[in-house]
């Protein structure tokens, strides 16, 4: 997911009373562990084997574990929706070649329905990929400017 | 996967306009809902974004 991670909290900041920023950041939070991978020195043979989407921050848990630490400082909403933005984005991401590890650290397997590609520039060309990724931006266009 | 930018720019042209306008579009809501506050969800992702672009370039130079 690329525009699906903007898209999407604009759709659920229109339809609940979340805090669009705080899910907007919690959304691109998980991304921050692609840091390893992009200053390695050498390019991994295989992408779904790479350091990224394989650290704490791509699993639900750190964000039901910062929850209470982001409400002291910032209140309910904003923790309620920056977690939620967090795992929002990976459960999306479970669709992807790779999948999550949804259930650590009670198990560090990879859950995921393959659907689509994990690869960058395989996923940049997946027709299912752009198909769903223009239905949330359309969604998003629709609720933003209409609701 | 290799990849040489110029070639697959050229194979993909409608994808790459279409992640474009998609790009510019959602940039724009955002714009349109938060405002000025759009700085602060953008800044903390920027250094990556130019982390992103830098290794980007050097791993299609390879």
């Amino acid at each position: 997911m690329i525009i699906a991670h903007i898209a999407i909290p604009l759709i659920l900041c229109k339809l609940f009373p979340l805090n669009l920023l705080a899910l907007l950041l919690g959304s691109g939070a998980p991304n921050f562990d692609a840091i390893p991978t992009l200053i390695r020195k050498k390019t991994p043979k295989n992408a779904v084997t790479e350091f990224h989407a394989g650290s704490i921050l791509h699993t639900p848990i750190f964000y039901i574990v910062i929850l209470p630490v982001v409400w002291y400082f910032f209140g309910l909403s904003i923790a309620i929706s920056f977690s939620l933005g967090g795992i929002i984005h990976i459960v999306m991401e479970c669709l992807d070649e790779k999948g999550r590890m949804l259930l650590y650290p009670l198990s560090k397997k990879f859950y995921r329905i393959y659907v689509f590609p994990y690869d960058f520039w395989t996923y940049l060309t997946s027709k299912k990929t752009l198909a769903l990724e223009a239905t949330f931006t359309v969604l998003s266009t629709v609720l933003v400017l209409f609701k | 996967m290799r990849i040489i930018l110029k070639k697959w720019l050229k194979e993909n042209i409608a994808c790459f306009l279409i992640w474009l306008v998609m790009g510019l579009v959602a940039f724009s809501l955002v714009v349109h809902e938060l405002g000025v506050y759009t700085l602060v969800a953008i800044l903390p992702f920027f250094p990556l974004f130019v982390v992103v672009l830098i290794r980007m370039a050097q791993e299609l130079r390879k």
